[in-house]
């Protein structure tokens, strides 16, 4: 024990470490203040046109005779299918952390005959293999296996090729925009993205009270909507701000080089540099002033890294404060740099480690020098 | 350091060459070098007593103490 309380600077360390894990504990799990709890209540439009029909449920007559009911009801999650698919901002996005060059095909037209007009090779494969699959379905029972391994191999083979082809058509025809992409962003749940007449808009909500009740209270709310200049995607947590296909290709390529410089930067200054310290270790040239810089580079990197980690999402959205809505927030800020702790950490135990080689070189340097 | 090894004087009355002392006494010439020029921070006693019976002569004949300033003087003549 005596031992133990010999480290008071370790143990305070430690208690530090601790309280912060309670407080993250008290942050994650804190409940709404107020003795009661507290619960919600939003009107909804009732009608399918304002807001871009993203309210839109209408219930189905129950009295129909069934195979009518279904019919209408199939048809209306048609209908609500397609405005969510109209809404959808799913990206092609090629990333360096949180910023990224998207595209986004705006061509949700699933209409066969459309397709045909503008992907009339890769519908043509797509009924060949249909063709194929079926004639190898047809002939499952035969004996012949032999033909069936030719059918199935040149099911595969075509496959292939159309799915190259179908790559190729999409990315040379087609509707696309393009957008500067920002992840980590998220919306209160009750906040929705929608495309109203080629404009962005937000639909959010309003409380206009809070009534008490017995054992809880109720906030009364509507929705209102404001148009916006950016493009949310609630699934992916980003916000798609629009660029011009120049600027699209420019930051494809510039996102392209910090990713390659990236990758190189971590191989080095992870694996690179440490072997070099153990293979010089092992030569029994530990002490050195090659290691003591090698460590010291390490340290800044991971430094840098955590600092550009942590503050590089928050100067960009300085950057871009103007065209992000209020709506649309910066993620858990505490817990993005919770996440990130973890290269300070490691800065910070590479360089008590070159503290330490710098003190062990200096006694190297006296032992040297003892005859 | 104010302790100068006085090597090369033992050498020079002993008619003896560096190269030869290192041989003798199985330290390397840099060393002894590091020795001469006063630029050593400790020797051991067992470095001390192999210089003393190759050169037939004691640590006080090897080793001086001068002040601060006599020894700065002779440092910068040198």
């Amino acid at each position: 024990m005596k031992n133990f309380l010999s480290n008071p600077l370790a143990i305070a360390v430690t208690m530090i470490v601790c309280l912060y894990f309670f407080f993250m504990r008290w942050y994650l799990h804190k409940a709404d203040s107020g003795p009661f709890p507290l619960s919600w209540s939003v009107s909804v439009p009732a009608d399918d046109t304002s807001f871009a029909g993203i309210f839109f449920n209408p219930s189905v007559n129950d009295s129909l005779p069934h195979y009518q009911y279904r019919k209408i009801e199939d048809s209306l999650k048609l209908i609500k299918t397609k405005k969510e698919l109209s809404n959808r901002s799913l990206a092609t996005d090629n990333r360096i952390g949180f910023i990224g060059a998207a595209s986004i095909d705006e061509d949700h037209d699933y209409d066969r005959s459309k397709m045909i007009e503008k992907n009339p090779l890769s519908v043509m494969m797509m009924d060949s293999i249909n063709e194929l699959n079926s004639k190898l379905v047809a002939d499952a029972d035969s004996v012949d296996l032999l033909k069936n391994k030719k059918l199935m191999g040149e099911l595969i083979w075509r496959y292939k090729v159309h799915i190259n082809k179908l790559h190729d058509s999409l990315n040379k025809v087609g509707n696309r925009s393009y957008y500067l992409s920002l992840s980590n962003y998220v919306a209160d749940p009750e906040t929705y993205f929608f495309i109203d007449k080629g404009t962005y808009h937000l639909a959010y909500v309003v409380y206009d009270s809070v009534v008490k009740r017995t054992y809880d209270s109720v906030k009364l709310g509507h929705y209102e909507r404001k148009e916006i200049n950016v493009r949310f995607s609630k699934e992916e947590n980003k916000v798609l701000i629009p660029v011009k296909k120049s600027w699209f290709t420019f930051l494809s390529i510039l996102v392209f080089i910090f990713q390659l410089g990236t990758i190189a930067a971590l191989a080095m200054f992870t694996v690179g540099l440490p072997v070099q310290i153990l293979i010089s270790i092992s030569k029994g040239q530990a002490f050195t002033p090659k290691n003591l810089y090698r460590l010291r580079a390490i340290a800044v990197f991971f430094l840098v890294y955590g600092v550009i980690a942590v503050t590089a999402p928050y100067l960009v959205h300085f950057i871009f404060r103007q065209q992000i809505p209020h709506e649309l927030n910066m993620g858990a800020g505490i817990l993005a740099f919770t996440n990130r702790l973890i290269y300070f950490f490691i800065a910070a135990i590479v360089f008590i480690l070159s503290v330490a080689f710098k003190n062990g070189y200096r006694l190297q340097q006296e032992q040297n020098l003892i005859i | 350091m104010p302790i100068v090894v006085n090597l090369d004087v033992m050498l020079a009355r002993r008619k003896m060459t560096l190269k030869e002392l290192s041989e003798r006494v199985n330290i390397t010439i840099a060393n002894l070098s590091i020795l001469k020029t006063s630029k050593a921070k400790a020797i051991r006693f067992s470095t001390l007593e192999d210089i003393c019976r190759v050169l037939e002569c004691q640590p006080g004949d090897l080793l001086e103490y001068l002040p601060n300033e006599e020894y700065k003087r002779l440092m910068r003549r040198a």
